[in-house]
């Protein structure tokens, strides 16, 4: 039995279906991302799950307790919203200690267990602050420190990183997933960030539509896109035909229609067991630490990723050979 | 160009500012009509206007019936926009027109209205009188409330403190109430400044037998107009300091929010709510 | 449990519901009843209105009211044009002091404003004084206490209601006009005939209209100044239901109906025309 079930799932806002069907299992203790563009519902079955939008059918259940018709509050769920929704006339202290005094905690526990988590996310020298003069990273480190503090059994994180900046968003990922493991809470972290989610998360669901494209592990999830959609969202893959791929290998044992080839598994020296396609390189981008060639083939254009190590060769580069290795490519489906 | 402008706006403050000044050396004026300048200055106009009991009585007057009507204003009404603003956003289309409501139905047509419809006795005039003003407040609370309740994004305060436990009622009282009182107070003083000189409703409805400040100047202008400039400039000095109690909220309120989200757009709530301009003509 | 608490956050509108019903709806409706009465508010007959349009003592209040607010709306929005236009290139603090300093002078408007104009340019007002002593008669040509006045008077709170209402759109047009210049070379008159007039016009339509509206619903100004000297539609409705001796309540009715149509009609034109700009603009 699962830590949280999800069963068939139906939520409909103004009108629309945002969340068909949809069915969903989390482990105690893991750190889950919820993955997808704005609109496939990620938000929506956030709030689904914490009772902020009222479900049409279907079965919510936490450490075996169904949970579909309780009230927000009786769920024993937190949540951290994209705008933190810090209390702007509370202070750190008094924010942090609110969840704690709506469960009628004696005073001395209460700001024992305050003290407690503001030094656990580093921010004990602000608990007499107001929230108005943090800086956003800050903001978001009580804004966590506010819903864990309360012990929730489930903690919904809804993009919560998205306001800030690249660099503190990096940083701050990396707080929370030790944070997490520390204290070996249950997160579903949603974001529309597939860096994001891959470096955090101990699985990802990949969204689309109202429902889930795809689940598994970071690995899983990169190195075996099950369907078009999920490859399409995670990486830049290249997306070849079922003709295309039978000119490359040969007549093919597993249906399909759709193979997806990541452009870093594109060799530019010979490998075993690969065949060899010649094309010119056309046109080349520079993304930090990857260099990515856009090549053309007899089969068509292709993507090659390659370490970027400033190499000469690769900059003077123009006739090439690409080889190609049949394990590489991976089956989609529709 | 610069120049230009500054005379514009120059000549633009003086033809705002010359009725009020007139007005001012009026009421220190012994006498003034057979010469440019006056024949001499006094107090005493305001000294017998302090002692005028009438004059106190119409004060009174308007303060009870401003303070009474905010009261029901703030206890009805404010909480209506917070709840509709955050949960019922079905209902929000059937408010928004309200902004308009001064212009098409002027106060003469509600106060039409509101004669034939209750003259009969049926309830007390003083109650008809507050029920028609707390009508023609609803564009300014409605404004300031919602914009309050925009800057905060109170729903998602209501949400968050939700989530961490509180029932809905406590949620309003201890987070969302604090965090619009600027804008509640604001739009408050506005209603209040608007109340308390309010004319047509009150001379239609009840005239004679509720003498409002109003309505007490109007009826001394017509008998010493000194007096009456010394009636207009003490009601006129009231009003400045019930602005400058707003533009103070305001600029709190600006400093809160700014600190709050630096990215944010300050809409600021005293300016650009034209509504306010029409009560009093 | 959300059905549930729907249910118990409409219950929390009822009072304001009551108040709305008891103080808007109902009056109106009661009175658009017996505009269709007679003195007693019985039958049904459109005899009040025929007699509103076909007797001079009652269209007079329409015709003076319509044309009094079309003067002092068409020289209110010139003067304000004038005002908005410096206003927006004005620093921000300038712009925030000018606004608070007009929303002060609102509370100015009615019986303080008509007595400062009767000081100013009344029978022995300080305007009337200097122009005697160039020689120049004030009464030859002007009266205060007739249209003249009146319009002259509503000038005095027309014009910071249309700054207020202006002045936003000036200040984006600025902006556009930096834009422009910076991106494009546009000369002054393509921008003008591209940017400048079609981003204004909408407001100065809008502002013209909230501006005649404004002029049409002026009680407290018009009774002060000329009481019932000079015939208006909303001095006239105030005096048929007050009670006066010559109180005819179903025609006040009869009147505030018509009236209050014609406002809701001239709004609707202004959202109409607004409409209609605004997608232009896009």
């Amino acid at each position: 039995m699962s830590y949280l079930t999800i069963e068939n799932l139906n939520l409909e806002l103004g009108g629309k279906m945002i969340l068909k069907d949809l069915n969903l299992s989390i482990e105690k203790g893991q750190l889950i991302s919820l993955l997808g563009p704005s609109g496939c519902g990620k938000s929506t079955l956030l709030r689904g799950i914490s009772g902020l939008n009222s479900i049409k059918s279907g079965k919510v259940m936490i450490d075996g307790r169904d949970i579909t018709k309780l009230a927000p509050k009786k769920r024993e769920v937190g949540m951290v919203f994209q705008s933190y929704a810090l209390f702007p006339n509370l202070t750190v202290a008094d924010n942090v200690a609110f969840g704690l005094a709506m469960k009628r905690i004696d005073k001395d526990t209460v700001s024992k267990k305050v003290a407690q988590i503001l030094e656990l996310v580093g921010l004990e020298d602000k608990a007499k602050s107001y929230p108005g003069e943090l800086s956003g990273g800050q903001q978001q480190r009580v804004a966590l420190a506010r819903s864990i503090v309360v012990e929730p059994k489930v903690l919904l994180l809804d993009e919560p990183l998205s306001a800030l900046d690249a660099q503190i968003r990096k940083q701050l990922r990396l707080e929370l997933c030790r944070l997490q493991k520390k204290l070996g809470i249950t997160m579903i972290f949603v974001t529309h960030d597939q860096e994001e989610a891959m470096a955090i998360s101990d699985r990802i669901f990949v969204m689309h539509n109202g429902q889930i494209a795809q689940e598994g592990t970071p690995s899983q999830v990169y190195f075996h896109p099950s369907n078009e959609f999920v490859a399409g969202f995670i990486g830049n893959y290249n997306k070849l035909n079922k003709e295309q791929i039978e000119r490359l290998f040969g007549p093919l044992i597993e249906e399909g229609s759709t193979y997806a080839l990541r452009p870093e598994a594109i060799e530019f020296t010979p490998q075993d067991d690969a065949v060899s396609v010649v094309g010119q390189i056309i046109e080349r981008h520079i993304l930090g630490n990857v260099v990515r060639c856009t090549v053309q083939t007899q089969y068509g254009t292709l993507w090659v990723d390659r370490m970027n190590q400033g190499q000469a060769v690769l900059n003077d580069l123009k006739d090439v050979t690409l080889f190609i290795r049949q394990e590489d490519v991976v089956t989609l489906h529709q | 160009m610069k120049k230009m402008n500054r005379f514009i706006i120059t000549l633009f403050v003086a033809f705002m500012c010359l009725p009020i000044l007139v007005t001012l050396v009026y009421s220190f004026a012994t006498e003034w009509g057979k010469s440019i300048l006056p024949s001499g200055y006094t107090l005493k106009w305001y000294a017998q206007l302090y002692q005028d009991p009438q004059f106190l009585a119409a004060i009174s007057r308007s303060l009870i019936l401003t303070v009474v009507t905010l009261a029901a204003v703030l206890v009805i009404l404010v909480p209506s926009i917070a709840l509709v603003a955050i949960y019922l956003p079905k209902f929000d289309h059937l408010f928004k027109p309200i902004v308009l409501l001064p212009y098409a139905i002027p106060g003469v047509v509600l106060a039409t209205g509101l004669m034939r419809t209750y003259t009969n006795g049926l309830v007390p005039l003083f109650a008809v009188l507050s029920g028609g003003l707390f009508i023609y407040s609803l564009p300014f609370m409605y404004q300031s409330v919602r914009s309050s309740l925009q800057e905060i994004d109170g729903t998602r305060l209501m949400e968050a403190a939700e989530m961490l436990g509180a029932s809905k009622v406590y949620a309003f009282i201890r987070i969302l109430l604090p965090n619009i009182k600027i804008g509640i107070m604001v739009g408050s003083l506005l209603t209040f400044s608007a109340f308390f000189g309010e004319f047509q409703l009150t001379n239609m409805i009840l005239g004679g037998d509720f003498e409002t400040i109003r309505i007490y100047m109007l009826r001394v202008m017509k008998v010493n107009g000194h007096l009456s400039s010394a009636v207009v400039m003490t009601y006129l000095i009231l009003l400045v300091i019930i602005s400058a109690l707003i533009i103070k909220l305001t600029n709190m309120n600006r400093k809160r929010s700014s600190m709050m989200r630096e990215e944010a757009a300050f809409k600021p709530i005293v300016k650009g709510s034209p509504a306010h301009e029409l009560l009093n003509h | 449990m959300q059905q549930h608490w729907k249910r118990q956050a409409q219950a929390c509108l009822l009072p304001l519901a009551a108040v709305l019903l008891l103080f808007l709806a109902v009056p109106l409706v009661i009175m658009i009843r017996q505009s269709f009465g007679d003195q007693n508010g019985d039958g049904f007959s459109f005899a009040n209105f025929m007699q509103i349009l076909s007797q001079p003592f009652y269209y007079d209040a329409f015709r003076n009211s319509f044309f009094i607010s079309i003067y002092s709306a068409l020289a209110g929005l010139v003067l304000a044009m004038f005002v908005a236009a410096a206003l927006a290139r004005m620093n921000e603090k300038a712009q925030e002091k000018i606004t608070l300093f007009i929303n002060m002078t609102a509370n100015f408007a009615g019986v303080p404003l008509a007595f400062a104009y009767i000081i100013l340019l009344g029978n022995a007002g300080l305007v009337t004084l200097i122009l005697q002593h160039m020689g120049i008669s004030l009464q030859s040509f002007f009266n205060l206490y007739s249209w003249q006045g009146l319009a002259l008077t509503y000038v005095y709170f027309q014009v910071p209601l249309g700054v207020l209402f202006l002045y936003p759109a000036f200040k984006g047009m600025d902006q556009r006009w930096g834009e422009a210049v910076a991106l494009l070379g546009a000369s002054r008159f393509s921008f003008w005939a591209r940017i400048g007039i079609p981003h204004i016009l909408p407001s100065v339509l809008g502002t013209f209209i909230i501006l005649f509206a404004n002029g049409m619903g002026t009680y407290e100004t018009a009774y002060a100044l000329v009481g019932g000297t000079v015939s208006l539609v909303t001095t006239r409705i105030a005096s048929s239901v007050s009670g006066d001796i010559f109180a005819q309540p179903q025609i006040g009715s009869a009147m505030a109906v018509l009236f209050s149509i014609l406002m809701i009609a001239v709004l609707l034109v202004n959202q109409y025309l607004l409409h209609l700009f605004r997608r232009d603009i896009k």
